[in-house]
Order: C-alpha cells, then sequence, then structure tokens
C-alpha cells in the first residue's frame, strides 16, 4: 500500500459494533475499581474534615457535583468508543446500552470535581499564564496515570481505531479530560465568589456544566474522527484540531486568570473593568 | 520506635534546627490528598494481594521464585538514593544554593534514570519468557503493582529533570520555587516509600 | 539516617534466619513498614507537619501494616 492509499484509506465511523462480548479478567477489573474509584472514597473524611473543622463547604459540594457529573459518562463513551466489560463491578447504571461500572461515579468525584477544585485553589492563589498552563499539564496527567493502568491491562477497552494510542489509551483523552477538569476549575473560580446562603447549592451543577461544555467546545473533532466515513489522515488531523481547540481554551482561560490577582470578583475581569483594589 | 530514632544523631540535629519552623505543613493541602488517596490505593492493593496470595500459596511462591531479586534490590537503593538527594536539593534550596540544588536534583533525576532501566530490563527477561499480565494472578498483580509504580517514577524523573535545570538556570529562589519544589519532592518521596513496601512484599515474602 | 537505612535492606537481603515463614514474613513487613515511617517523618517532613496530617500518615502506616500482617499471617490460622 502506497503511502498516499494509506492516507486515503477509507476509515468506516458510526457502524463499529461494541465489543460486547470481550470479558476482562475478574481480578484486573476488582483491582482496577480499587485504583478508580478508591481516590473518590479517599476524599469523602476529607471534605467533611473541611465542611466541619474549617467551614469550607465547597469540597462537599464539589463531590455531590462529581456523582452528578458522572451521569453524562456513557454518552461520552459512547461518542468516544470506549467499552465496559460487562463482567466489572457493577453497574452503577445502564445507559446508551453502555454498563457504567460502579467505578465511575466515584472515578468522577476525584477526577473531575476534586482535580477541578485543586485548579481552582490554584487560580485563586494567583496563576500566571504558564502556571496555567502547567495546571492543565498537571492534571491531564493525573488523568493519564488513572486510566493507563485499566487500558494497558484491558480492564475496559478503547475500540476501534482511534488516533494514537499508546498501551491502549488514545492520547487526546489526555488533552480532552484535562481541559473538562480546569475549565472545571475555571467556572468554579467564576462563580463561587457569588454565591451565597441557599445559592451555595449551585456548586453542585458547576462539574457537569463546566464539564459538557468543555466537550462540545473541544471534542466534537475527535468524535467526528471516530464516527464519520473519512480518510485515515483526516482522523489524526481532527484529533490534532481537537489537542489546538484545547490549547485555545486554556489560553483563554490562563488569560483571564493571570490577568490579575484579585479572585474576591473575577467577573469585573471579563467585562474590562479595572479591578477594585 | 521512638528510641531507635534517637540513636540516629543527625536526625536530633535536625530536629533542633528546624525547632524554629516548627509546625510546617510541606506541600499544599490538595497534594497530600492526591498522596494519601494514592497511598491508600495501593495499600488496598497490597492487602488484596496477601488475600489472594492465601488462596494460591504455592503457585505464587513458584512465581516469586522467577522474579529477580537482586534488580530489585539495587533499585530498593536507587530509589532511597535519589530521595535523599532530592532532601538535599530541597534544603539546598531553602538556603538559596541554587547550583548545589539543581546537582543534587540533577543526580537524584540520574538515579531515577537507572531504576527505569533496569525495570525495564526486568520486564524484558520476562517478556522473553512469555510471561505476561495474564499468566497468573501472581503476574496480574506483579504488572499491576510494579507497572503502576513504574508509571509514578516515569513521570517523576522529568519532574525532577525540569527542577534540575530550572534551578539551575535560577538566580534566587523565591518562596514560590521552594513550594512548588516541596510538593514535587513529597510526590517522589511517595513513590519511593511505595517501591519500599512492593519490593519485600512481591519479592521476597516466603 | 541513610546509612541505617541501607543497612536494613542489606539486612532483609540476606537476614533471612527465622523458621517460620509466617514470622519471617512478619519481620519483613514491619521492617519495611520501619522504613516507610521514617521516610514519611524525615524525608516528607511530617514530624514537623500539622497534627492532622500526621495522625493520618501515622494511621495510613499502621493501619496498612497491620493489614497486610495479619493477611499474610491468615495462611497458618487456616
Amino acid at each position: 500500500m502506497s503511502l498516499m492509499d494509506k492516507l486515503m484509506q477509507p476509515m468506516i465511523g458510526g457502524a463499529l459494533p461494541v465489543p460486547a462480548d470481550y470479558a476482562a479478567n475478574e481480578l484486573v477489573g476488582n483491582l482496577f475499581t480499587v485504583w478508580a474509584g478508591g481516590f473518590g472514597l479517599a476524599v469523602i473524611p476529607w471534605a467533611l474534615y473541611c465542611f466541619f473543622k474549617k467551614g469550607n463547604d465547597i469540597p462537599l459540594l464539589m463531590i455531590f457535583g462529581g456523582l452528578v457529573c458522572s451521569l453524562i459518562e456513557p454518552m461520552l463513551d459512547h461518542l468516544g468508543h470506549l467499552w465496559y466489560p460487562t463482567n466489572l463491578p457493577g453497574p452503577a447504571f445502564v445507559g446508551y446500552d453502555l454498563n457504567v461500572p460502579y467505578l465511575i461515579p466515584p472515578c468522577y468525584v476525584f477526577f473531575i470535581s476534586m482535580t477541578g477544585y485543586w485548579a481552582y485553589t490554584r487560580m485563586k492563589a494567583g496563576l500566571t499564564v504558564k502556571g496555567v498552563f502547567i495546571t492543565w499539564f498537571l492534571i491531564a496527567m493525573t488523568d493519564v496515570i488513572m486510566e493507563m493502568p485499566g487500558t494497558a491491562t484491558q480492564a475496559y477497552i478503547y475500540y476501534g481505531d482511534a488516533s494514537f494510542k499508546v498501551f491502549g489509551f488514545p492520547l487526546a483523552w489526555g488533552w480532552l479530560n484535562g481541559t473538562s477538569m480546569l475549565l472545571v476549575g475555571f467556572l468554579l473560580y467564576l462563580v463561587e465568589p457569588y454565591l451565597r446562603g441557599w445559592n451555595r447549592l449551585f456548586i453542585i451543577p458547576v462539574s457537569v456544566v463546566a464539564m459538557g461544555a468543555s466537550y462540545g467546545m473541544t471534542a466534537w473533532p475527535y468524535f467526528m474522527s471516530l464516527n464519520h466515513d473519512m480518510p485515515w489522515i483526516a482522523t489524526r488531523l481532527l484529533t490534532l484540531l481537537s489537542l489546538a481547540l484545547c490549547l485555545m481554551i486554556v489560553r483563554f482561560t490562563a488569560a483571564i486568570v493571570a490577568s490579575g490577582h484579585e479572585a474576591k470578583n473575577p467577573i469585573e475581569k471579563l467585562n474590562g473593568n479595572p479591578v477594585p483594589a | 520506635m521512638s528510641t531507635y530514632e534517637d540513636n540516629i544523631p543527625t536526625v536530633k540535629d535536625n530536629k533542633a534546627a528546624d525547632k524554629a519552623q516548627e509546625k510546617h505543613m510541606p506541600g499544599d493541602e490538595m497534594i497530600w490528598l492526591f498522596l494519601l488517596g494514592d497511598m491508600a490505593c495501593f495499600s488496598l492493593f497490597f492487602c488484596m494481594f496477601a488475600y489472594y496470595r492465601l488462596d494460591e500459596i504455592e503457585l505464587f511462591r513458584q512465581s516469586q521464585a522467577q522474579l529477580d531479586v537482586n534488580i530489585g534490590s539495587i533499585n530498593t537503593l536507587f530509589l532511597l538514593c535519589s530521595s535523599w538527594l532530592v532532601v538535599m536539593a530541597l534544603k539546598a534550596a531553602r538556603k538559596g544554593l541554587a547550583k548545589y540544588a539543581s546537582f543534587s536534583m540533577a543526580g537524584a533525576a540520574l538515579f531515577g534514570t537507572g531504576f527505569v532501566i533496569l525495570k525495564t530490563i526486568e520486564y524484558q527477561h520476562k517478556a522473553a519468557l512469555d510471561i505476561d499480565y495474564l499468566s497468573n494472578n501472581f503476574y496480574v498483580f506483579y504488572y499491576i503493582l510494579t507497572g503502576m509504580h513504574y508509571f509514578h517514577v516515569v513521570i517523576g524523573v522529568p519532574l525532577l529533570i525540569y527542577y534540575a535545570v530550572s534551578l539551575y538556570r535560577s538566580k534566587n529562589i523565591s518562596q514560590t520555587d521552594v513550594d512548588n519544589l516541596e510538593s514535587g519532592a513529597l510526590y517522589w518521596h511517595m513513590v519511593d516509600l511505595l517501591w519500599i513496601i512492593i519490593f519485600p512484599l512481591v519479592y521476597l515474602i516466603p | 539516617m541513610l546509612i541505617s537505612i541501607f543497612s536494613w535492606v542489606v539486612g532483609i537481603n540476606h537476614g533471612m534466619l527465622f523458621e517460620k515463614a509466617f514470622l519471617e514474613s512478619a519481620a519483613i513487613l514491619i521492617l519495611a513498614f520501619f522504613k516507610v515511617r521514617l521516610v514519611i517523618m524525615h524525608f516528607m517532613e511530617v514530624g514537623h507537619a500539622p497534627t492532622t496530617l500526621k495522625l493520618s500518615c501515622e494511621a495510613w502506616v499502621f493501619v496498612s501494616c497491620i493489614g497486610l500482617i495479619i493477611m499474610t499471617g491468615g495462611q497458618f490460622q487456616a
């Protein structure tokens, strides 16, 4: 096959059947459940400590937010060609013909809400543009660390020919998830100072709103590359386009976060008004 | 246990010197949350390892005999030296000795690289023997425990190199730099201490 | 401190002296966790940290160590 043929080889999109009969090694499944879910359970005592000892309600509300957020997992899996073998411990719930295993809700608690909260604390403390990019990169790396053991041992699989797979993990998920977690932190950074009294409860939907928004903004080229019929090279280019979109979004975020070190009134910055001292 | 520590003079000296900054929180709260979460997951793995081991004790013993204890021991030393150099680097950075800190960090990164190389050789030996993670339950644990730890190291080494380079370039070290350095150091020490348990558990326990 | 840690490493590799496998496992694990505690307290500087953090770390070391010893020891009670 010539290079040109390889580049233009037609890739069939949506018709991919899910690997329904694939089963994970049972022990691997259990271990991965502990790994991906354990972090989420480990933060609960800490969140309670923050709430009762320090009067900081954000971690606790973010935990609920993470649980709500996990409801959009099967949608992303469906579009992103991810399959959970039915013999993983679970299901926590079923959607889009996917058995979403027990590990997902606690996993979202840590890897969406808590990493988002971490980004929020960093932003509140003041970050430069470079600092925002470093935060984004570190968050993306936590996702890679968390997922690769699962894909490398095939506790679950990204089926089909996704772009840039390393140990069965398509790298695109690293930057897509990293961006979504950063935006969770960013939205929290924007709205949290204005929420008082019962309005504090609006912190709960922050995770799902920001995460959904992030995927809408950055993931569509990647999902296109998986679900449309197109030449091989187009799938790779579209995946790179999603990276470019992520970098753009992170740069926008950084522009606002780095425009001053006043964290009490972030919306002033959005309006372009001078930040009150 | 405390009597043991008191016999080590260097520890005592440090304690006296650090009296001034007592109750200092190394790193920040979130990094500790991540580290303790990570450590909690690993202890659950350890307990699962022990639990499955009881069911198939003979299989586990036979498989364990195929492991290379020497490589494992050397790697333990590598990580300990590396960790210790990171401590030195942090102390130097606090005193503003950027060059010294940079060289210590570089040394730490070197030991970390040594660990990665030896571990890769070990994985290749296993691959040559047609052993993979599905061979038996022992190897599931072997690959998941050491493999996850391997990932931690592979991510930690570039971090150390980054610190070494940025320390080498920096003229003066700000408090923020020291704080960042502390968080990185904590991560690296955790990588070290996980190996301290993984090694005897997987390689040594009779 | 470094030297003492080294001596333990060497000791672990050569000091397989106990007759009962369970005692040997327990000894190895206790030494391992003792080293871990040293790393946490001195390398990670938790020794000077606020009480909550210190207690969390001590609890992790203690619970993991005891848990593991009980789990590995189960073979001889069964």
